[in-house]
């Protein structure tokens, strides 16, 4: 599994493989999601974004208040469950803002409370990308 | 029969069509047969209703002794009933059998026809193809019922006319064969199958349920679907029975299964690798290979957890054989369990049949529009835009959407069987960007054209015409040949799969202008069809498929080949900007319009000037420089805002023209019809100017572009 892990002051990412993603708490199919012990303690709030439509063999950004916290490439959704990657990002700031941009392709941002809006998928449809928050896990089939 | 086309005319028999159904109905049979059972009124032997039809004419009274008065009673109706025609249909001649599908009458018909050949040789027996009729012609006398249209092919097909032909027979007689007869495109008959009825299913399917041995709520086996609000009539639903309404009979096999949780390995979930696994080692009739044959497990856990209701697991190698449904999220007793669980077993058996989401249809090779708003088992409860869960529940019919029903019934063999093309790929029928004509003996040709394939997004899109004659005698065309004078038609087919007429902002009301087109003759035009009543035609990246319909005098619709064009997707910031920068609608206007001074456009015109300013090098800047030029080298008549009976005039800005149209003009960039344009004008410009070298210099240029000035 390749992993991509980069921590900012009160911002971190624990990113799992596609297919295998962290969402709603539960394990990654190829490895567990590791918590990064330092940050830990002071952060309280939990971001789980998820990549859904619209992504095709595409390298991906997100970042938080403007620090990196997720980059990979060959991102695909599996248009089955409509679903490509997650990433579980742990902050002390609400809002924030999450920018999510598809290396020249679509890009969106849009503040965040973590507090109310826990859960955000990305969408993308017709070449614009949509952040959809909310307050539970929106199932997926 | 030709050796490789089951259509083919060689060993078209000398059988006519009435003669092979006049061998399957009695003379009795003929005369009574009706339109009952297509939705067409059927005639009924109720005497009030002949007399109210006046179908019998009053006759004179007889004095009689009074009698007592009798309450009227209705006399009970004695329906003609007979049986619909659509089903599923077989037949063979020669190597070549075929599978037909009528959808001509019953429940939700699509009002389509399809079919598959195989092939035998020697002991073998492999699928040829398939084809669609989209819009046949449907022709119901006493005879019976004649479909007929031109059909789409996965292979060339030599006699690509397909003609069916059932008897209707009556409620208590065994359902009739159908003749399937195909023509060529000069009407000279081809194959011709006698098919005998089979179902009336259109597709014939094995299912097989296995349980996973940890799940702890029943498997779903039925639900009231009057049990909580709908958007449909109640009765009693499974998943076979799901399906049945879709047209397509789900047989469950035998081979009933229940895994051991231990094959699940330690974390007691499923990873997709374990459910093929599982799949391979439980669904008894599992295969490499395409077969109308599909597995659903029921099991308790997904490794992305309950959130994940179901998946289509089989995306590698022949697709699409088997599912999973996950009852930590969805199983239970109540009521809205069990209508999840129906709801999420059919859906996922949906992917199985190469369905996708409803909001993701553009996905699909070749793409279709999306629906998001589908009352459908395909969409997303929670996504439903109008009105989300609840709103789609209390409208949800349970039921999939006629654009589903058609592929279900009627794609393409390969884009539905399981382990047929993988996933996405040819999940939806495409509709062509507009039909071809059976028959083409307008004696016109119609080319469209582009100066380049490919274009920036936002950048204008124009488009030539060129009208001439096939036929040697000549032939009488309108000389206008302009979209906006309403003779052409431009229909678009975007990169999303929609399909959109193209309108010209303003009509042209013209008047009668014929010419005769002999030999090389061309009556030539050009539009630009960026920008319409729609707004911008080419608002997103991708392929686009464009056709123009041009109808003759004589009423014929003459139809071009299909231009192929491809929006680039931005890929630098300054195209991005450039993009956002003439796809404004005042730009959009003011591109079709060739400028103007209206404040009103006031926005568009800042636009073009920042165009000009901050990308004065870039390619684009041509097109905000044609426009600005032409405008500016015009007088400019304009109502003033305080006083509308005062007309105000601004005065032709010749040197601002000049730069502008010669800049463009020799930039290469714009298409060789408004390079003419520019230059025209600009030498006029030059002229009113009294710059006559400089015009002279211009038309000259002009002149070797092969226009001939007057």
């Amino acid at each position: 599994m390749s992993r991509t892990l980069r921590c900012a002051a009160g911002v971190m990412a624990i990113l799992a493989a596609s297919g295998g993603a962290c969402t709603g708490g539960h394990e990654g199919a190829a490895g567990t999601a590791t918590a990064v012990a330092s940050d830990t303690a002071r952060t309280s709030m939990k971001l789980r974004i998820r990549l859904r439509d619209g992504f095709r063999d595409q390298t991906v950004i997100i970042t938080l208040d403007g620090k990196e916290i997720y980059r990979k490439s060959g991102v695909t959704t599996d248009l089955s469950i409509s679903y490509a990657d997650a990433v579980e990002a742990s902050t002390d700031a609400a809002p924030v803002t999450l920018a999510v941009r598809v290396e020249n392709g679509a890009v969106a941002s849009a503040d965040i409370d973590p507090r109310q809006t826990p859960f955000v998928d990305v969408w993308i449809a017709d070449g614009r990308m949509a952040l959809r928050g909310s307050a539970t896990e929106p199932p997926m089939l | 029969m030709s050796q490789m086309d089951p259509t083919g005319i060689d060993t078209a028999g000398d059988e006519l069509l009435a003669d092979s159904m006049g061998g399957q109905i009695s003379y009795e049979e003929a005369s009574s047969l009706s339109n009952g059972d297509l939705g067409i009124a059927e005639p009924t032997q109720r005497a009030d209703v002949a007399h109210e039809a006046g179908a019998m004419p009053e006759a004179p009274a007889v004095p009689k002794a009074p009698v007592l008065p009798v309450p009227k009673v209705p006399l009970p109706p004695f329906p003609v009933i007979r049986k619909a025609v659509s089903g599923r249909y077989a037949g063979m001649l020669g190597q070549f059998t075929v599978e037909l599908r009528v959808d001509v009458d019953r429940a939700r018909s699509m009002k389509r026809i399809s079919g598959d050949f195989y092939q035998t040789v020697g002991k073998t027996r492999s699928y040829y193809g398939s084809f669609i009729v989209d819009a046949p012609a449907v022709t119901v006398s006493p005879l019976g019922i004649v479909a007929r249209g031109k059909g789409r092919f996965t292979f060339a097909a030599g006699a690509p006319v397909v003609q069916v032909t059932i008897p209707r027979v009556l409620i208590v007689q065994p359902q009739a064969p159908a003749s399937l007869q195909f023509f060529t495109v000069a009407n000279t008959p081809g194959a011709n199958y006698h098919c005998a009825f089979e179902s009336v299913y259109f597709r014939a399917v094995r299912i097989e349920t296995d349980r996973v041995s940890d799940v702890t709520t029943p498997v779903f086996n039925s639900y009231d679907t009057g049990a909580l609000p709908s958007g449909g009539t109640a009765r009693k639903l499974s998943v076979t029975g799901a399906y049945a309404e879709a047209g397509v009979g789900m047989v469950p096999t035998t081979g009933t299964d229940v895994i051991d949780i231990g094959e699940a390995g330690a974390g007691a979930s499923w990873s997709n690798a374990e459910l093929h696994a599982a799949m391979e080692n439980h669904f008894t009739l599992w295969k490499d290979e395409p077969q109308w044959a599909v597995w659903q497990l029921v099991a308790q856990n997904h490794d992305l957890g309950s959130g994940l209701y179901g998946i289509m697991f089989d995306q590698q190698g022949k697709q699409r054989q088997g599912c999973a449904v996950f009852h930590a999220g969805i199983g239970g007793t109540t009521a809205d369990k069990l209508r999840l669980q129906l709801y999420t077993y059919v859906h996922e058996l949906g992917h199985c049949f190469n369905m996708l989401h409803s909001w993701q249809k553009s996905y699909a090779v070749p793409p279709l529009p999306n629906r998001p708003d589908a009352l459908s088992w395909m969409n997303y409860p929670w996504a439903y835009p109008k009105g989300g869960d609840a709103g789609f529940w209390n409208s949800f019919d349970f039921r999939f959407d006629n654009e589903e029903i058609i592929h279900l019934r009627h794609g393409f063999r390969n884009d539905v069987v399981m382990g047929g093309q993988p996933f996405a790929t040819g999940s939806a029928i495409g509709r062509d960007v507009m039909p071809d004509p059976i028959v083409d003996e307008s004696g016109l040709m119609l080319e469209l054209s582009a100066h380049k394939e490919n274009f920036a997004l936002g950048e204008p899109v124009v488009v030539e015409l060129k009208l001439r004659a096939t036929d040697t005698r000549g032939r009488r065309a309108h000389s206008w040949l302009h979209p906006n004078c309403g003779l052409v038609r431009i229909v678009v087919a975007k990169p999303n799969g929609e399909t959109v007429a193209w309108e010209p902002l303003i009509d042209h009301l013209v008047g009668r202008r014929e010419t005769v087109l002999r030999g090389e003759d061309e009556n030539r035009d050009s539009a630009y069809i960026g920008y319409g009543k729609g707004g911008f035609t080419f608002d997103q990246p991708g392929h686009y498929r464009i056709r123009a319909a041009y109808a003759a005098p004589d009423g014929s619709q003459v139809l071009s080949s299909i231009l192929t064009l491809r929006v680039r997707y931005p890929v630098t910031p300054a195209e991005e900007e450039l993009a956002d920068l003439f796809m404004g609608e005042d730009q959009g206007m003011l591109l079709y319009l060739m400028g103007s001074d209206s404040e009103s456009l006031r926005r568009g015109n800042e636009a073009f000037d920042l165009v000009l300013d901050k990308f004065g090098q870039h390619p684009m800047a041509n097109y905000a420089r044609m426009i600005k030029g032409i405008n500016a080298g015009r007088r400019f008549k304009s109502l003033a805002p305080d006083d509308v009976k005062a007309i105000r005039v601004r005065e032709p800005k010749p040197d601002e023209s000049m730069r502008l149209l010669s800049t463009a003009a020799d930039s290469g960039v714009l298409d060789p019809v408004s390079t003419r344009m520019v230059l025209y004008d600009l030498s006029c410009v030059q002229r009113d100017a009294g710059d006559d070298q400089g015009a002279g210099k211009t038309l000259t240029q002009l002149s070797a572009m092969g226009i001939r000035i007057a």
